[in-house]
């Protein structure tokens, strides 16, 4: 019994360890993105790269998945409400569900996919091979140069992603509107513009900026925190995504749970 | 030497961060390095496309971008395997540095292949 007793209590001071650890990096890492001195040309040069990588080489897919979504997801939505006589509440509810939760999750979840998957294992792979070692020997601040770059491009990205998301998916839902309302864009466009509010654009952007940030903040700990061996890359980055995953529906409930208040 | 750079850029890379001096600027002198002792064709390219004779050539470069005045290299034999003569780096290496002090550690067993260095 005294063993056991033991055992829970070392597992949980090292759980409790771990996770101060964890949010000690966090709160190191926020600290560099306020830094000026965070910002040289080497470090700039990562942030335009990842930037470029993260967001922009996304595009092309995220363009056919939001008008696919848009017109499916917004006509049964438009199904739904008709059927329970909602009609003169469909722009509030599709803007809400557009706006508020679908795009800005949707978006973390295809970055999670793309990106944070490569973020884990270069980290990874670099912590493997010693050059995150070679870094340090130079003086190069692993956070300023390597982690602050990866960071802001997961908030800018997921951020612009969901904003472009939601207005493409917003103008994708009049192709169904107009076959099966048969509204035409001018209605369609009043209808969305009298259901957004400025709290609206407010939650996509708190939600992508908080969605951005554990979607890069999350794989590059769980790289850093690889054993020296290549057999650790995999299970890394598999430990990083179940957290990650976690995380962002942690970030969905909590989020939910302070708009209903 | 980081694998996700290319040469010029691992070179580039300790002026970027220390003197913060633009990325072109910086890389404009790893080129002028590597051309003073020919190996300019490697500028471009990544870590595992080079021989180990030049990412060695390559880490001096990036150590003599450093501010500090002294170089140790470790037991260069062991870094590179192929390699039997040390005459030709150290004239390299007088090639590249004109300021900095440059300390070689090796074990006696290599001390012949130093015989022909007076000093470095």
């Amino acid at each position: 019994m005294l063993k056991f007793i033991e055992n829970l209590g070392d597992k949980t001071i090292n759980s409790l360890k771990a996770y101060w650890a964890a949010v000690d990096f966090t709160i190191e890492c926020i600290i560099h993105i306020f830094l000026p001195r965070s910002y040289n040309a080497a470090m700039l040069m990562v942030l335009i790269k990842q930037i470029y990588f993260t967001a922009i080489g996304i595009i092309p897919i995220f363009l056919t998945m939001s008008v696919i979504f848009g017109t499916i997801i917004i006509g049964v939505v438009i199904s739904l409400a008709t059927n329970y006589n909602l009609e003169d509440k469909i722009g509030s509810i599709i803007v809400t569900f557009v706006v508020d939760e679908f795009a800005p999750f949707f978006t973390a979840l295809l970055i999670s996919l793309r990106s944070s998957t490569a973020v884990n294992t270069e980290i990874a792979v670099m912590k493997v091979n010693k050059e995150l070692n070679t870094l340090k020997e130079y003086k190069i601040d692993l956070i300023d140069y390597l982690f602050v770059p990866r960071i802001i491009s997961g908030i800018v990205s997921v951020t612009s992603l969901s904003l472009l998301f939601a207005m493409i998916m917003l103008a994708s839902g009049f192709i169904f509107v107009f076959f099966y309302m048969g509204m035409d864009l001018f209605s369609y466009k009043m209808l969305l513009l009298n259901a957004i509010e400025i709290k609206d654009l407010l939650v996509l952007i708190f939600k992508g900026v908080a969605f951005g940030f554990v979607t890069m903040i999350i794989p590059i700990y769980s790289g850093l925190k690889a054993f020296d061996s290549y057999t650790a890359i995999p299970i890394s980055v598999l430990n990083g995504m179940v957290k990650l995953f976690i995380s962002l529906f942690v970030i969905e409930v909590l989020s939910l749970l302070i708009q209903s208040v | 030497m980081l694998s996700n750079l290319d040469m010029k850029e691992n070179i580039a890379l300790i002026k970027e961060v220390h003197k913060n001096i633009s990325r072109d600027l910086a890389e404009k002198e790893a080129i002028e390095m590597l051309t003073k002792i020919n190996l300019e064709d490697i500028a471009n390219k990544r870590q595992n496309q080079c021989k180990k004779i030049e990412i060695f050539y390559v880490m001096i470069i990036r150590a003599l971008m450093c501010d500090s005045n002294t170089i140790f290299i470790k037991s260069p034999f062991l870094l590179i395997d192929t390699l039997t003569n040390f005459d030709d780096i150290a004239k390299n290496i007088s090639i590249l540095n004109k300021h900095k002090g440059i300390i070689i550690l090796d074990t006696y067993s290599n001390q012949l292949h130093y015989r022909n260095i007076d000093a470095v």
